[in-house]
């Protein structure tokens, strides 16, 4: 059944953000919502989590309109914090406690997420007092000398780094064990180590058979994960479907190619539009498998050493691009 | 929209994480201490600076009294300590068969001797003495001559053969008044400005009160909106639990507070009235109740606190929607400026018409809603108006109460995820008939 997004327009005024927008998910995957700054996806978001009134349309989970009661969602927002002046502990056990899950068990989830994102520091202050209290005897043994325990105080949240505070806000989102998970821009402002931490918890949840539906400007991150995407721009849907039909339609048409001297007058013969060039790397635009083909030909003829050859779909960060600046493309 | 149980699903952790949050902050620590030590100190500290001397011996003006009774009276013992709520801890004892040494270096400096001797032709007299170094006051020693005077009466008359009725009788007090034409027509200024006292009291409390109320909601509603933690809430709890449970938090804090203090004011007030001899706490009653307050009694503190709630409700409801439709904490001072506007005029006229004598404005101010959060427990406590009348101005804030509550339910979820400019009342209302485009919640 999974979900079911059906019609969702929005109008503020004579203003249309949202325009007829649908899309479902049958199976548990990633869904990627893409789109320019302000097509409509964060409100689209809004809608399909009643925090916005729709003008028109439906969403339905398992055939039931998506809510709190009917689905249990995990919604990390583009515009998060955590209340600023308050022990990241408590934070952590009342987002629990709203989603319904026991004091109990929600500080056995913490324990759990706090290592696994690496935070523990931050929640237990005791645990940073054990590291800090370790230290080596004369043979350089490592011991804890037995010193008078001060009481840490437990930490704030604007006592955390900008990385570590979304990593509490992603663990708010994950404590309840979601069966719908959203995420709107969730590597954003993460340095590449925390970033494939994150990513890491990604495919673990994928694996787990978790619905996603991810919203991000990072293309890369996104194609990593996704099966569908819908390419939102100016409040429609400009493109959507599966990414590996898309790219199967579009065909394979860059090349790069890199050789031991200049051909940019065989690709100039062949009638192949360069893209740019650099010591010999060439990436080019081909119409046709054909005619990357006949480019290779015409350089094995005239002696050229070919070094690569690499003949590859279209990226998504291109599918998107082309997308925003082209006509309606839908493939069912 | 409409309330259903479902809307204020989650109100109950809102309500304790909100709670507990007021209670661990600093600045609310302090602010509770400061309240419970002026508490503590307002009685004694009024008293000091008041002129009133601190009773020289705590608990009992005069220690012990020995009687000695030369005459065939029967001076009872008891019924001197129960005469006299003064001398109730007041050792009293007839010395039977002995007589008065003369000797006062016998007499510690709390003790007193009473001889009591018979003239000629029936007639009595009480002789007291105290030692040369006695700490017992001129006052306490004359109230102590006109409490035996009462009692050798009490024992004539019991000698006579009167029955105690007759002598409860003859007993007693009567006062009498001496005065003008024009100060019996002043007696109903003099009740006004009683009135008027109660009421400027009673005001002061509720405006302390449901200003505090009102910050503290607007504080919690904006630092959330601020802290950008909307969105995260509202996949858990809907925006009318968010609302209802912050707000339940920040009465339940404040009236905590106020019970406190009220607590704290008692036992001040307790110790007081052994340290400085002031009325007990009957006593203060009956004096408010000769002052006009004719309802006076110990129903006023419920009728004050259920006012106060419902007063206090209202206010922080419109304070709610001001403070969500604030995007920082910038926006504060101006989200609070209506509430405190309401606030301050209701406190305003509620003190100007209590220094009006008219019917018609003591049934309005007790039946207005902003109003009879200042004035209905007064009217009823002053007797201007009956039970009936209280409860159907209580009937009437509670129907206002639910009409900004339905409208509450009907912003209140577009207002917490708006961001820009601070939104004006009428940009609410537009919200509320769906004539903006600023938002449009659930």
């Amino acid at each position: 059944m999974g979900l079911i997004v059906s019609d969702l327009s929005k109008k503020y005024g004579n203003n249309t953000v949202v325009n007829h927008i649908s899309f479902e998910m049958d199976k548990p995957g990633v869904y990627a919502l893409l789109g320019t700054n302000g097509a409509g996806k964060t409100t689209t978001i809004r809608m399909m989590l009643n925090m916005l009134s729709k003008d028109s349309g439906k969403v339905l989970w398992d055939g039931k309109p998506l809510d709190t009661d009917t689905c249990n969602v995990g919604y990390l927002a583009e515009e998060r914090g955590l209340y600023p002046k308050y022990p990241l502990m408590d934070q952590l056990v009342y987002f629990a406690g709203l989603k319904g899950v026991s004091k109990s068990e929600a500080k056995k989830r913490i324990k759990y997420w706090a290592k696994r994102l690496e935070v523990e520091e931050y929640l237990y202050p005791q645990f940073s007092q054990k590291i800090t209290q370790m230290t080596t005897d004369r043979r350089g043994k490592l011991y804890a000398p037995k010193t008078k325990k001060k009481r840490e105080k437990p930490k704030l949240a604007d006592q955390l780094s900008k990385g570590n505070q979304q990593k509490i806000q992603f663990m708010i989102t994950l404590l309840s064990d979601p069966r719908l998970l959203i995420l709107d821009e969730p590597m954003s402002g993460l340095d590449p180590v925390n970033t494939d931490l994150f990513k890491d918890i990604i495919r673990e949840e994928i694996g787990k058979g978790k619905y996603l539906i991810m919203s991000s400007h990072q293309m890369a991150t996104v194609e990593e994960f996704c099966t569908d995407i819908m390419i939102l721009d100016h409040s429609n849907a400009v493109l959507q479907g599966n990414l590996n039909e898309i790219k199967k339609q579009r065909g394979r048409e860059n090349l790069y190619l890199k050789t031991e001297q200049d051909i940019t007058s065989y690709i100039e013969a062949a009638g192949i539009r360069l893209i740019s060039e650099k010591e010999y790397e060439y990436d080019l635009k081909v119409e046709s498998e054909a005619q990357a083909n006949r480019l290779l030909g015409m350089l094995i003829e005239n002696g050229v050493t070919v070094i690569r050859f690499d003949l590859k779909e279209p990226s998504l960060h291109e599918i998107f691009v082309e997308a925003v600046g082209g006509e309606k493309h839908v493939i069912q | 929209m409409s309330f259903s149980k479902a809307q204020l699903k989650g109100t109950k952790q809102v309500f304790s994480f909100t709670f507990l949050s007021l209670l661990k902050n600093k600045a609310n620590i302090i602010a509770v201490a400061v309240f419970l030590i002026a508490g503590l100190l307002a009685v004694p500290a009024a008293m000091l600076l008041g002129g009133r001397q601190i009773s020289a011996a705590p608990g009992a003006p005069v220690a012990q009294v020995q009687i000695y009774n030369e005459t065939d009276l029967q001076i009872d013992s008891s019924r001197l300590a129960q005469s006299d709520q003064d001398f109730a801890a007041t050792g009293f004892k007839v010395m039977d068969d002995t007589a008065f040494s003369g000797d006062t270096r016998e007499l510690s400096e709390d003790e007193a001797a009473a001889v009591i001797t018979e003239g000629k032709g029936e007639t009595y007299q009480i002789d007291l003495y105290t030692s040369a170094e006695t700490e017992i006051s001129s006052e306490d020693m004359s109230a102590l001559e006109s409490l035996l005077q009462e009692e050798v009466k009490t024992a004539q008359y019991q000698k006579a053969g009167l029955s105690d009725r007759q002598i409860q009788l003859l007993n007693a007090q009567y006062s009498t008044q001496i005065g003008t034409v024009s100060d019996v027509v002043n007696e109903d200024t003099q009740e006004q400005g009683s009135q008027y006292g109660i009421q400027l009291g009673y005001a002061i409390v509720v405006l302390i009160v449901s200003i505090m109320a009102v910050s503290y909601i607007i504080r919690t509603v904006v630092e959330e909106k601020a802290s950008k933690l909307v969105e995260m809430l509202l996949m858990s709890v809907r925006p009318l639990a968010l609302i209802a449970g912050k707000i339940l938090a920040a009465m339940a804090y404040v009236f905590g507070i106020f019970i406190l203090f009220l607590i704290s004011l008692l036992i001040s007030y307790g110790v007081s009235i052994r340290i400085f001899g002031l009325p007990g706490i009957s006593e203060l009653l009956e004096i408010v109740r000769q002052m006009g307050a004719g309802n006076i009694g110990p129903q006023i503190p419920v009728i004050m606190i259920i006012s106060m709630i419902l007063g206090c409700l209202t206010f922080a409801i419109i304070a709610g929607l001001s403070g969500a439709g604030c995007s920082t904490t910038e926006d504060i001072s101006g989200a609070s400026t209506t509430v405190m506007l309401l606030i301050m005029g209701g406190y305003f006229v509620a003190i100007m018409i209590s220094n009006v004598p008219s019917r018609g404005l003591e049934i309005f101010s007790a039946l207005c809603p902003v109003l009879s959060v200042f004035c209905g427990p007064v009217q009823y406590a002053m007797g201007n108006i009956s039970a009936g009348m209280l409860i159907l101005s209580w009937v009437i804030q509670g129907a206002v109460i639910l009409l900004l509550a339905l409208f509450c339910a009907k912003v209140y979820s577009s207002l917490i995820i708006y961001k820009g400019n601070r939104l004006k009342w009428t940009d609410m209302i537009g919200l509320a008939r769906n004539k903006t485009g600023k938002g449009g919640g659930r």
